[in-house]
């Protein structure tokens, strides 16, 4: 009898070996037993521990089991599209995750045949939805040793994935595993799910789920979810040289934010101006802005580029509408200058020479005499209008940079690239002095606060977050959405958010609370550019449907639903000649002002 | 368009001419590209992104497969084993496809280069410049000063001669040297 119980171990530590993979060490061990071990067993021998019986039991048992992962992820899909609404949205959120973890796990017990069998059965179920990306790149992953090179697998395998489910639909979940025997998917559960019981259901609105199925770290966005929020303007005295500054005060405190009735003050050192500088809003320009209302919409005009929808990668209209830069495929920028605004035919269009590898955007400073341009060969430039030529060149991305953007009060600029960081740079220094790390992807777009505060960026990891200046910690965590992050916007009051996504989707964030405030269909492409009037009465998106619409802001306060229809916002909607639109501005007269290019 | 069918031609030209050309089938190298495109979801492309890829694909596998063989060498083999590619292309990986750096690694950068406080501000007009050594407008050449016995030795030249035309006297004097200066290109 010790004779059957030596061999029973020595197998089963062999296949358990082998299981994990351990080729070297099973074929030692086999090797070194040669005689001993016994082909293959049944049953444990009867005079064992209890708990290590039906620990091997259940061993034994499982590694029958194990033959059809495929029928029984079918079945559990096949399940849970059966059941109640109620639940099906909340065990929803587990089909797509069990897909992608049953399909590592195959890869990392090397069973090939299947895990491409899995991939090629179910995965097209999934294809409308946002996960397209993450199941090609997964569809990459043949053999275990690709396993950590591919960033998607990383992901996945280093972050237990949350669920927030109520306690009857898991015990619901877990009698239909047993029943079925479903004893290895149940077990890749445990494994790789974190589930959050709730006593309600009713925790996760039917909306949220749906928003998306990828990735998204649930954890940090709760943690976030607690950090307060100093939305208001800035004082004005903080950046307007007044008359009387016969008293030292302190020109930045940088100490905290003191919020003092409507104001708050600057976090980072930032410039003062004198009062009739070209960088701030001058008073012609506050008396002549047109008050806008549903029955005074903004007057608008297009400025169409010809011949260069392959070519033109970005453009920006200047404040005051006078001059307009564009970016192209070439490494060419092109300005053109307008004397005012309305012009008809711009003249100019020199193409300024420097960069090497395409441009992928450019920002035009307040005050319109300088811009930058961030390409693809990592570098920022900062450029001239007047001298017609480029004067410093900022290197830190070393990958492509695929946004910059001037401060709303000039000196500081960030940018963000392919590096998955964000940078905080000042025109006068050539290396950065903030890096905003924390996002999963590319960040492709970053826009500042009104306040100069705050920074937000959005990413191709479908979220968006917003960063602190002047510690460069992350402060809010917007997501998940259901498509990559194509453009962003704040409202002037610094309350709001609202992101264009890549499948036409616009989404409303409320900063402060954190929470979404509604989602709009909004283009049938993606939105490339979102701007705010003046008085954040209308917002305007537009996008490669070579549409240009127009939506009332006011009426999404109003209203307490979490999908808008289009008729409820949408003011007025100008549909180009065939021309993807890459920039809307409206102009600090409120003017909608915009740049496309015609197919 | 991707052509399906290797006999199949879509140019336009060829069409009209069939008398004088001969159609080629498409190499196998060049179908394998096409499907793999396919099977990572591309599902239209054009036909230069094929041969670039034909190509590319050339020039990486043969760098591989000659740094496995220097490897191979080394180990005192003949024939090149899997061991050897396998050394070969993790060597290669930080040449060709940089990534960047991992999460964990970007992390700890932000946290170094955030610790620093950010520097106060003047009260300034207009945008300002880095020093001048970091623009992009200063002059990258230094006027090279003649010394005393080249002066000395000029004179004489210029006293046995006879006749020195000002600009040679003065091209002599200031002759401009084009060091390279470390300007931010």
């Amino acid at each position: 009898m010790p004779n059957d119980l030596d061999s029973f171990l020595f197998r089963f530590v062999l296949e358990y070996l082998q299981r994990k993979g351990y080729k070297g060490a099973a074929d030692a061990l086999r090797n070194a037993l040669a005689s001993e071990v016994p082909e293959d067993f049944h049953n444990p021998p009867l005079d064992m521990d209890d708990q290590v019986r039906n620990f091997l039991e259940f061993f034994l048992f499982v590694r029958e089991e194990e033959k059809g992962l495929v029928e029984d992820y079918g079945k559990i899909y096949r399940w849970i599209d059966g059941c109640l609404e109620v639940v099906r949205v909340e065990l929803g959120q587990l089909t797509y995750p069990l897909l992608v973890y049953l399909y590592l796990d195959l890869i990392r017990r090397e069973r090939y045949e299947e895990s491409q069998k899995l991939l090629e059965e179910w995965a097209p179920k999934f294809f409308e939805q946002s996960v397209r990306d993450e199941l090609f790149s997964l569809k990459g992953v043949r053999r275990r040793e690709q396993l950590n090179d591919n960033p998607v697998s990383q992901l996945y395998l280093k972050h237990r994935r949350e669920i927030f489910v109520s306690q009857y639909a898991f015990e619901l979940l877990c009698d239909f595993l047993v029943e079925h025997r479903l004893t290895s998917v149940f077990r890749c559960i445990m494994e790789h799910f974190h589930v959050k019981m709730e006593k309600d259901s009713q925790v996760i609105g039917s909306e949220d789920s749906k928003s998306s199925i990828g990735f998204f770290p649930y954890q940090e966005f709760e943690v976030l979810q607690k950090n307060e929020i100093h939305w208001r303007p800035l004082k004005e005295s903080d950046y307007i040289v007044q008359e009387q500054d016969s008293q030292p005060e302190s020109h930045t405190t940088l100490e905290g934010n003191t919020v003092d009735s409507n104001e708050v003050h600057p976090s980072i050192p930032i410039p003062k101006y004198p009062v009739g500088s070209a960088m701030l809003e001058s008073e012609d320009d506050k008396l002549r802005r047109v008050s806008l209302g549903i029955e005074t919409l903004p007057s608008s005009l297009m400025y169409t580029f010809s011949n260069s929808y392959d070519d033109m990668n970005c453009v920006d209209i200047s404040v005051d509408g006078s001059t307009i830069v564009a970016g192209f495929d070439d490494s060419f920028i092109r300005f053109w200058d307008g004397k005012e605004c309305g012009q008809y035919r711009l003249v100019g269009g020199k193409p300024l020479i420097g960069h090497c590898g395409s441009i992928y955007s450019v920002s035009l400073s307040p005050c319109g005499r300088f811009f930058l341009s961030s390409s693809e060969d990592g570098t920022i430039r900062l450029w001239s209008t007047k001298l017609e030529r480029d004067l410093v060149v900022y290197k830190g991305h070393l990958f492509p940079v695929w946004s910059v953007e001037f401060s709303p009060l000039s000196h500081y600029f960030v940018s963000c690239g392919h590096d998955r960081l964000g940078r905080l740079w000042t025109t006068d220094r050539i290396f950065p002095l903030r890096l905003f790390g924390g996002h999963y992807s590319d960040v492709e777009t970053i826009r500042w606060h009104p306040n100069c505060c705050y920074i937000a960026s959005g990413s191709s990891d479908r979220t968006c977050r917003l960063w602190d200046l002047r510690d460069g910690n992350s402060v809010r965590l917007f997501g998940p959405h259901s498509a990559s992050v194509c453009s962003l916007v704040f409202s002037n009051d610094g309350k709001k958010l609202v992101v264009g996504l890549e499948n036409g989707q616009i989404e409303f964030w409320d900063i402060v609370q954190g929470r979404r405030i509604s989602r709009l269909e909004g283009h049938n492409g993606p939105i490339w550019c979102l701007d705010v009037s003046k008085d954040d009465i209308f917002f305007a998106s537009g996008s490669s449907d070579c549409f240009v619409h127009l939506w009332n802001v006011q009426s999404l306060n109003n209203s307490l639903q979490s999908t808008l229809s289009r008729d409820q916002l949408l003011v007025k909607s100008f549909q180009t000649k065939d021309s993807a639109v890459y920039c809307t501005r409206f102009s600090r007269k409120n003017l909608l002002l915009v740049a496309g290019a015609n197919l | 368009m991707h052509n399906k069918e290797p006999n199949k031609n879509t140019n336009n030209e060829e069409n009209t001419s069939q008398v004088t050309d001969k159609v080629l089938p498409e190499p196998e190298d060049a179908r394998a590209i096409a499907n793999i495109l396919k099977a990572v979801g591309v599902e239209s492309f054009d036909t230069r992104v094929v041969a670039q890829l034909v190509e590319f694909v050339y020039k990486y596998i043969g760098e591989v497969l000659e740094l496995s063989k220097t490897f191979a060498q080394y180990a005192q083999r003949e024939d090149i084993k899997q061991e050897d590619v396998k050394l070969a292309i993790s060597s290669l990986l930080s040449k060709s496809f940089t990534q960047p750096p991992s999460r964990d690694v970007l992390l700890q950068l932000c946290r170094e280069r955030n610790a620093v406080p950010l520097p106060a501000v003047e009260t300034y007009v207009g945008i300002q410049l880095p020093p001048k050594e970091f623009q992009l407008t200063t002059r990258n050449y230094q006027l090279k000063r003649k010394t005393t016995t080249e002066s000395l030795a000029s004179q004489e030249l210029s006293e046995t001669t006879g006749n020195t035309s000002v600009g040679e006297s003065s091209s002599q004097r200031n002759q401009v040297e084009f060091s390279t200066m470390d300007t931010s290109e």
